[in-house]
């Protein structure tokens, strides 16, 4: 092998070397990515519940203190 | 109900209610080349790959250069949108959504090359089974897997007022299923203050998320080829010199793609001259960058002449690549001055004889001959002096011969230096992966030519990237409507504010007053 | 722990490409049409060829010319470039360092064939062809697991395939030993190539045991590796013509 024959760095080449670890992290990371999406969706689509009667075709005028301009 | 104005609603929502039979003809078209490519993939399925022009040592071939090439241009979009996002460019409004339709769209044709390309496609799931960390493909599956995600919500979560626009702007006698579609993906949007706060955070932490993931996406790209020992890849830069070239073909993408959506959906009010004089000032300065990255990679190729090296290099100068590498030069050459002559013309220059544009056609023939004459394609016509004059006066001459005529179409100038980067950026993959691949170390020296097959599937990714496209900005709007709404009313408020204008100094006026 | 190694004396070498006949056979190599063949898809897990490998300066010019034959396994390096690149574990080394292949695990993405700077590993173009004879004498031996396919078992077209030093005559010399209720010993098992190399070029053995005929001949001033400064020190190691 390449490198020192230390507990640490043997266990650092079986992180990389064993089948189905990186399988692991892509499922993880892509499972992850899908659950926030999700989840970030259902908290927008949550925000629909607030008690507000005005709503915007854009947020300028409610989020920023700009005029309304009637269009 | 969501109120829109009534320009807005008659140019980017109405469209997509209807289809012209020129629609349905382009869509058959490209449905066409499509069926042609899925046939012959299906032989390359049922007879191997065998049915390409690969063999040893050419182990990888068009496919991975048009994995390259289809990653590289998604990052047109979420990248630039992204950093023009972040950085608050207010110009970015009416092309941002065009530019992340085409990374998505982009990103899901490159990784459909890896498929293709793959001895035993029915194994492709073992990669998420038996996926080893060591392996730079798998470096790849991970951070494609996570750019593709997190583009396609990039590109979702601007779409959501959008789609709530349709929804309450739907014609009664519409496409039902489309009604439903857009009711679906707007998942009940109302659009009050709250909605919309909660949809800004979401945007702005995607904005900066992409970001980095898209860095990495092409960073690893460029390690498949860079952490193995092959003569020519085996290189330091490869990491930067392809994220640059990345983000390069991706503005050359946004910018053919700007210019056909403005041009057939009659966009001309909301891509305008702003976006493509702003974007065009960072285009040219990816293309100053990329020259950099390329001239560092091959000089020090050229200077150290490491004995597997060399012949990788010399193939490309001067040898069977030296076509392909010089029309690769000569087109980022002529992308860059297409760009820039413009903006160094004066505009009264435009009157004089020399930038008239029939004398660049007389002055561009002597330049072509005496550059065939000096390749030793054609005798020499005069001494060899006289000839690089000849070549380089007549080269100077027909560059200005054409400035002016660029100066006067911005658009169409453009579109041009983004077709020419594009099939730049293309030949620049193959460049770096063809003349490696047959120039091994303990293997002859080889050949590659590819077969019917290879070119029959890479016209049909090609055409399924401009169908996916298609499709989509005929479902959806091809400009952000609620972000170009949000940007007139800043603009309008802007305006209002009043900024006078520098003082000039006197060296300034007393020089005005000497020219008038 | 054993470490297979492999001695190739050039000086003794007469390039008469038996090594890569009796691989073929002992491998189950298929043949394939002399079109294919030019084309650079023929495949020879043992392969002879002129060294330096592209013409330069060095071969001279007829008369003065100077051809040197390499015969060139696969070189079981100890830090292989292919190993390292596999995305599935199709390809490995074992716990004595030789490198295999899995058939049934290979996705066909050739990126060990890429990042093999030997070019000692060979692609399955199309599916194999044998003329009905030749089908009748290929070697019925298999090295099978659990979703493990290796040694001379048939492949399908889309895996990658390489030298194995014949994995399937390790196994079958240990079996033997075990029916025979006695321990294995190194010098039972030779690959095809050295059993049959006609000028007795070819050492086989294990590098570890310093008393073994590679161990010395590995000492050898004429020893040297191919590609000593690509750094995945090969375990096939050539003695230099005198």
């Amino acid at each position: 092998m390449n490198f020192p024959d230390t507990a640490l760095f043997t266990f650092l080449y079986r992180l990389i070397n064993s089948p189905g670890i990186g399988s692991v992290i892509v499922l993880v990371l892509g499972g992850g990515i899908v659950l926030s999406v999700g989840l970030t969706l259902r908290w927008i689509n949550r925000g629909g519940l607030a008690d507000e009667l005005d709503v915007y075709a854009y947020p300028t005028p409610t989020l920023h203190q700009h005029t309304v301009r009637e269009g | 109900m969501l109120k829109v104005d009534e320009k807005d609603k008659a140019k980017l929502l109405e469209p997509l209610f209807t289809a012209s039979p020129r629609f349905w003809g382009f869509i058959l078209l490209l449905l066409a080349v499509m069926g042609w490519g899925a046939f012959m993939y299906g032989r390359q399925v049922l007879f191997g790959l065998g049915e390409t022009g690969m063999q040893r040592p050419v182990f990888w071939g068009v496919y991975m250069v048009n994995f390259v090439f289809f990653i590289g241009i998604s990052h047109a979009g979420t990248l630039i949108s992204a950093i023009l996002r972040v950085t608050g460019a207010e110009w970015r409004r009416s092309i941002t959504r065009v530019a992340e339709a085409i990374t998505a769209v982009a990103l899901i044709v490159g990784s459909l090359q890896i498929v293709i390309d793959m001895g035993r496609p029915e194994r492709f799931f073992y990669v998420f089974r038996y996926g080893r960390l060591q392996s730079p493909l798998l470096w790849d599956a991970i951070s494609v897997t996570a750019y593709l995600l997190g583009s396609l919500t990039y590109l979702y979560l601007p779409l959501i007022p959008d789609a709530a626009l349709l929804r309450d702007h739907f014609p009664e006698n519409g496409r039902r299923w489309q009604k439903r579609l857009y009711t679906l993906l707007a998942i009940g949007w109302r659009g009050n203050r709250q909605q919309w706060l909660r949809l800004e955070k979401a945007i702005a932490v995607m904005a900066v998320l992409i970001i980095p993931i898209a860095v990495s996406v092409h960073t690893i790209i460029s390690w498949i080829l860079a952490t193995t020992v092959q003569p020519g890849w085996h290189s330091t830069i490869f990491g930067p010199y392809f994220v640059v070239g990345a983000i390069f073909s991706g503005i050359g993408a946004l910018f053919v793609a700007m210019t056909v959506v403005r041009r057939v959906m009659g966009l001309e009010d909301y891509i305008t001259g702003r976006q493509y004089r702003n974007l065009g000032l960072l285009f040219i300065v990816m293309n100053a960058v990329w020259m950099y990255f390329t001239y560092a990679e091959y000089l020090t190729l050229a200077a150290g002449q490491e004995a597997n090296e060399f012949p990788v290099l010399a193939s490309k100068l001067w040898g069977e690549f030296a076509p392909g590498f010089w029309t690769m030069v000569a087109l980022m050459v002529m992308a860059f001055w297409i760009m820039v002559a413009p903006l160094l013309l004066p505009a009264r220059a435009v009157k004089k004889g020399l930038f008239h544009p029939l004398a660049s056609w007389g002055t561009a023939v002597i330049a072509l001959l005496s550059a065939l004459s000096l390749a030793g394609r054609l005798p020499m016509f005069a001494s060899l002096p006289v000839v690089i004059g000849a070549l380089a006066l007549s080269l100077f001459l027909a560059g200005m011969g054409v400035a002016a005529w660029f100066k006067t179409r911005p658009v169409g100038a453009t579109a041009l230096a983004a077709i020419f980067v594009l099939v730049g950026m293309w030949l620049e993959r193959w460049n770096i992966i063809a003349p490696t691949m047959t120039h091994p170390y303990l293997v002859d020296y080889a050949t590659y030519q590819p077969t019917m097959t290879e070119y029959a599937i890479t016209a049909a990714s090609f055409a399924l990237f401009i169908f996916l496209f298609t499709v989509f900005l005929k479902l959806f709007p091809a400009v952000s409507v609620w972000e170009v709404m949000e940007g007139r009313v800043i603009e309008a408020e802007r305006a209002k504010v009043h900024i006078p204008l520098p003082e000039p100094s006197r060296a300034r006026r007393s020089l005005r007053g000497a020219g008038d | 722990m054993t470490k297979w190694a492999m001695i190739v004396d050039l000086d003794k070498c007469v390039a008469c490409q038996g090594c890569s006949i009796a691989c073929r056979h002992e491998n189950n190599t298929p043949a394939i049409s002399p079109e294919e063949a030019a084309m650079g898809r023929a495949i020879r897990w043992n392969d002879v060829f002129p060294n330096p490998v592209n013409g330069t300066e060095e071969a001279g010019a007829y008369p003065h010319v100077r051809t040197r034959y390499l015969p060139r396994p696969c070189m079981h390096c100890e830090n292989p470039p292919c190993v390292k690149v596999c995305p599935v574990q199709g390809t490995f080394q074992d716990e004595n360092g030789t490198v295999r292949q899995n058939y049934a695990r290979c996705i066909g993405c050739r990126f060990c064939t890429v990042a093999c700077p030997y070019g000692a590993r060979y692609f399955n173009w199309h599916d194999p062809y044998w003329s009905p004879e030749m089908a009748r004498c290929l070697n019925p031996d298999r090295v099978v697991g659990r979703d493990d396919l290796e040694g001379p078992a048939v492949r399908l077209r889309g895996v990658v395939e390489k030298c194995t030093f014949c994995i399937q005559r390790l196994y079958a010399a240990q079996d033997r030993a075990a029916a025979e209720g006695r321990d294995f010993r190194p010098d039972e098992y030779v690959p095809a190539c050295v059993q049959t190399c006609t000028a007795k070029a070819r050492y086989f053995g294990d590098l570890d045991d310093p008393d073994s005929t590679v161990a010395m001949l590995s000492q050898n001033p004429r020893a040297f590796r191919l590609l000593e400064d690509v750094g995945t020190r090969p375990k096939v190691i050539y003695l230099r013509e005198g």
